[in-house]
């Protein structure tokens, strides 16, 4: 299933809408956000009505003329209601999920529906920014979007959609403009509508397969530097995880942000794992040398080991827990070699 | 690949994609649903096809029950379509066919049959979702096709109820992974067909009507079902003597006239080769060419609407004194005061006509206008010049000098009917050569056409001109309407016979022999052979009450939309006070249609939001918090909006906004809120518009 949109109607929407870029909070589809054009088998069906006039017309068919003036007048009604299907309805991007590359990530938006109608076969897609974004061309007709999703939402209820984007390579990866259409009830028309969600997916390099095993310090090559929780000297931060001791916790840290951080000292410890970027052969390139880490930051993890991070701009010192893990790939995906 | 529980974006894909993947996948649900749409699909298409099977060639309609029941078939089992190697051939087969039976593609009932034919393979090559649009809209052109063989309301509320069906699938094809029941479709359907009423409707009365087809029409269907013919060999009216098809309607603008009076004229016969009779040639005049001297106390005015019968004949009340006004040609004259149109009525027409039911007609005809009406095949029907020689021997000795021998003529040649044993029968034996003779001295079985052939022939054997008048006798008036019915039922035969000083005198020997044929009409007659017409309810009060309402309906249906026409269209603006031109319903059709677009607007974007101002006063303290800090979701009540103040908001604040937020939820959810007054919620709502909460700044 893939959403259609007509490269020059993209265009006239990003000159009418372009100006907003990324939106934060609600967003509500109002008339001058929601447009609204026939459908290809809108148009045969106008063309159908215009047969079924002339037919009726030399023929001197009474009936003809009801029958043809009837359904074209549902074919208008049905432009309404496919209208009415997508406005009003109030949009928010909620979040998105970290993905490693080559995966899909999930872009969530709530869409709520204040109204006492319910709305049924919205689908939203995200255009492909991977697309040509010339606006004429003969050969592809279509600015084509990614896979669509399909969702109804009951009178005064709401859903959570999320919509899949493949994320291509590491870094930020901000929510492309997403479009809303819908074809319901007849399919005559295309009502639509674009939002560009204030959401940005974070991608981590993706993990190496068939990586060789973890570094484990005096086992394998691997030169581990340890850290501890409790030291002498005070080594930084890391994020709060169930179970570190209270006195630990960095309270002035945390009336300043959302999440707890603890104190972190260092000390001489056997049982730390360090990820050494420069310890990796030097022929690797950079994303190689990234992938192998993020996979080596997996496996630590699942074997519960304390790991740390050492890149040659930054530091994560070492932790363990699914938030130091994501530290650690935010680290890798985020870095500036 | 060992990647941690927590993570997996992969689940999260296929539990997002979920609804796509059931859409087009190959889950059960959806292949069930979508084989339950096909079904439904193929019942529309079969609502679509059935009115036309029964003017379909036989091997048509097998053909076409043939692939439908092979496409439910192919649904049920599960099987896969036919593959282009077997459509082809079926596609150029069926064409053959229905080249082979009509020498065309194109022509009005080839073109219906290659269009259903057409139709039905579709069905059995649908691909992908298009084909289902191509269905329907294929769909709504054998819908049009049906009126050009019938526009009856029975057609129009089939019609209906198929457009309601093929709506009913769309929005079933719409519908992506969430379905809707049948009723909700349905009222969605009927809701959009409510809406669209209007428009439809000022369309329907405004569009501007032209007069005339566009171009060339075969009009190759339907045999013309008139109980008359252009010709008389007694025996031809008996097979649609039962029809209780209408042949027209008449409004009497004035009186009513009595039952023995309702003598509509049609084709005249004055020519006989001694099996059969026919009209002279048909020469047409702009008047009539006799003279009429009518009573005008006796003038009728009234308004005739005729069934298209394919035929240049037009009906009226004996006698008509001038022609009527035709929407689409012109009316004549023949020599004999039969009427006709200068074309074939192909459809439904309404004329105003004025008659004199007293009236003189051809007093001073010169014995040359007469000699036709006087003339007999030699070698026919010995035995009756035979009793013409006896009869006129027996008679005129006596009468020669009392004037007007003719007339005792014809009074005894009636005398002779009455007294003779003769009897009405609409099933009487058939007639040899000399026809007149065997039912006049042996059947002495026969209805109109054989007492009007057999008194004919016998006057002009008298030496008295005569001829026969064919035609309607009678009339069934409506008393919910006011409108009377003229059936195919009521198709008579009658003759006039030329009197000295009288001119043609109007003679129904049938009324001599079946007086209730002319008092009561021919479906009483009907009734008392035993042989009811079927649908006309007899003697049952309800059920003849119940057809009058229904013949009024159909008729007010022909009168106002199947007669609707160019004519109504500018009497209409002309109502309206507007000069009757093209310009002028043009500007009525912008006007109102801008009206109606207007009024759909109106209609669907009005806001479908509940007036709630506790809501909105909820929604205004939610944004309030919103603006302060507070992560306050849509999805939050009033407890969980105030656990997320109190970190967030000074303490000061967050005792406010508990107040305010415990006051909301008495009035929502407590048991004050039956009888929460205004007063308390416009007091809340001024309480939150002046509430500014402050962050904590910790």
């Amino acid at each position: 299933m893939s959403v259609t949109a007509h490269p020059l109607a993209v265009r006239l929407g990003q000159w009418i809408a372009g100006g907003r870029g990324p939106e934060t909070g609600s967003v509500v589809l109002d008339r001058r956000r929601v447009y609204i054009l026939p459908t290809k088998p809108g148009l045969v069906f106008g063309a159908a009505m215009l047969v079924l006039l002339i037919g009726s017309i030399n023929y001197s068919l009474q009936l003809g003329y009801m029958l043809t003036f009837l359904v074209a007048s549902m074919a208008v009604v049905g432009m309404h209601t496919t209208h009415a299907n997508l406005a009003q309805i109030v949009l928010r991007g909620v979040r998105v999920e970290p993905v490693f590359a080559g995966d899909v990530a999930i872009f969530q938006i709530t869409a709520t529906n204040p109204t006492t109608v319910d709305r049924f076969a919205l689908r939203f897609a995200f255009i492909d920014p991977a697309a040509s974004t010339r606006w004429f061309s003969w050969r592809s007709r279509r600015a084509s979007t990614t896979t669509a999703i399909s969702t109804e939402i009951p009178a005064r209820g709401d859903r959570t959609i999320g919509v899949p984007l493949t994320a291509p390579e590491r870094g930020r990866l901000p929510a492309p403009r997403i479009v809303i259409e819908t074809r319901f009830p007849f399919g005559l028309w295309r009502a639509w509508a674009y939002l560009t969600p204030a959401l940005t997916a974070m991608v981590y390099p993706a993990p190496e397969i068939d990586a060789p095993p973890l570094p484990i310090s005096g086992a394998g090559g691997g030169e581990g530097v340890g850290l501890a929780a409790s030291g002498d000297d005070f080594a930084g931060v890391r994020p709060y995880t169930p179970g570190d001791p209270q006195k630990m916790i960095a309270w002035r840290l945390a009336a300043r942000s959302d999440d707890l951080s603890v104190k972190q000292f260092e000390a001489q410890g056997g049982g730390d794992l360090m990820l050494d970027f420069e310890s990796l052969p030097r022929h690797f390139d950079v994303e190689h040398k990234l992938s192998r880490l993020a996979r080596w930051v997996l496996d630590a993890e699942a074997a519960h080991a304390r790991y740390g991070l050492r890149l040659p701009s930054s530091m994560v010192f070492a932790g363990s827990g699914p938030r130091h893990r994501e530290h650690c790939l935010t680290a890798l995906a985020l870095f500036h070699g | 690949m060992n990647e941690a529980g927590a993570f997996s974006s992969r689940q999260a894909l296929s539990r997002w994609l979920a609804p796509a993947v059931r859409l087009f996948g190959p889950q059960a649900s959806s292949a069930a649903r979508e084989r339950r749409d096909m079904l439904v699909l193929l019942l529309v298409v079969g609502l679509v096809v059935a009115p036309h099977m029964e003017h379909l060639a036989w091997w048509a309609n097998s053909v076409l029950a043939l692939l439908l029941v092979w496409r439910v078939w192919l649904t049920l089992a599960q099987r896969p379509l036919p593959g282009r190697f077997v459509m082809l051939p079926l596609l150029l087969a069926t064409a053959g066919a229905v080249y082979l039976q009509h020498r065309t593609l194109a022509g009005q009932e080839a073109g219906v049959t290659f269009l259903l034919m057409l139709m039905a393979l579709k069905l059995l090559e649908m691909r992908a979702r298009r084909d289902i649009f191509v269905v329907i809209f294929l769909s709504f052109f054998i819908l049009l096709t049906q009126f050009l063989y019938s526009q009856d309301l029975p057609v129009a509320a089939i019609t209906v109820t198929t457009v309601i069906a093929l709506f009913f699938v769309l929005v079933g094809v719409n519908l992506d992974e969430v379905d809707l029941p049948a009723a909700r479709k349905l009222k969605l359907v009927g809701i959009t067909l409510a809406k669209s009423v209007p428009l439809a409707a000022a369309l329907f009365v405004l569009f501007p009507r032209i007069s005339g087809p566009l171009w060339g029409m075969q009009s190759d269907s339907g045999q013309s079902s008139t109980g008359l013919s252009n010709s008389m060999s007694p025996g031809s009216i008996s097979r649609l003597l039962e029809s209780d098809a209408v042949a027209f309607r008449v409004r009497f603008e004035s009186r009513v006239p009595s039952n023995d009076q309702l003598y509509w004229r049609g084709p005249v016969f004055t020519h006989f080769n001694g099996r059969t009779w026919t009209p002279l040639s048909q020469r047409a005049f702009n008047a009539p060419a006799v003279t009429i001297e009518a009573d005008p106390r006796s003038a009728i005015a009234y308004s005739v609407t005729l069934e298209a019968h394919k035929r240049d004949w037009l009906f009226a009340l004996e006698m008509p004194a001038a022609l009527p006004t035709l929407p689409q040609h012109q009316a004549r004259f023949t020599a004999d005061l039969q009427m006709l149109a200068n074309g074939l009525i192909t459809e439904r027409i309404r004329y105003d006509m004025r008659s004199y039911t007293g009236y003189r007609m051809a007093v001073r005809a010169t014995p040359e206008d007469l000699e036709a009406a006087l003339s007999l095949p030699t070698g026919y029907n010995p035995r009756t010049r035979q009793f013409a020689t006896e009869l006129r021997a027996r008679m005129l000795p006596g009468a020669a000098d009392r004037g007007q021998p003719d007339a005792q003529l014809m009074r005894a040649a009636l005398d002779h009917l009455r007294s003779g044993g003769y009897s009405y029968t609409m099933s009487p034996p058939p007639l040899g050569r000399n026809s007149v003779d065997e039912f006049l001295f042996d059947t002495r079985l026969g209805y109109c056409e054989h007492y009007a052939s057999a008194l004919v022939f016998l006057m002009r054997a008298l030496e008295v001109p005569a001829r026969v008048v064919t035609g309607y006798q009678g009339g069934e008036l409506n008393p919910v309407d006011g409108f009377m019915t003229i059936r195919q039922a009521d198709a008579h035969a009658w003759t006039e016979v030329w009197l000295v000083g009288q001119g043609w005198v109007r003679v129904d020997p049938t009324a001599v022999v079946a007086p209730l044929r002319i008092e009561r009409g021919a479906v009483e007659i009907a009734r008392q052979a035993g042989r009811e017409l079927p649908a006309l309810g007899g003697d049952v009060a309800w059920l003849r009450s119940l057809r009058y309402n229904w013949e009024a309906l159909q008729n007010g249906w022909n009168q106002w939309v199947i007669s609707y026409s160019q004519e109504r269209q500018r009497a209409l603006i002309e109502r309206l006070g507007l000069a009757p031109s093209l310009e002028n319903v043009a500007l009525a059709l912008a006007l109102s249609v801008s009206v109606m677009l207007a009024w759909l607007a109106w209609v669907s974007m009005r806001p479908r939001t509940v007036r709630d101002p506790l809501g909105a006063s909820f929604q205004l303290l939610r944004d309030r918090l919103e603006q302060a800090g507070v992560a306050a979701a849509v999805s939050c009540g009033p407890r969980e909006l105030y656990v997320r103040t109190k970190r967030a908001l000074i303490e000061e604040d967050v005792k406010k906004a508990r107040r305010l937020l415990s006051r909301y939820e008495r009035l929502r959810y407590g048991r004050a809120s039956a009888t929460a007054t205004r007063n308390e919620i416009r007091a809340l709502r001024r309480a939150i518009r002046a509430f500014r909460p402050r962050p904590n700044p910790l």
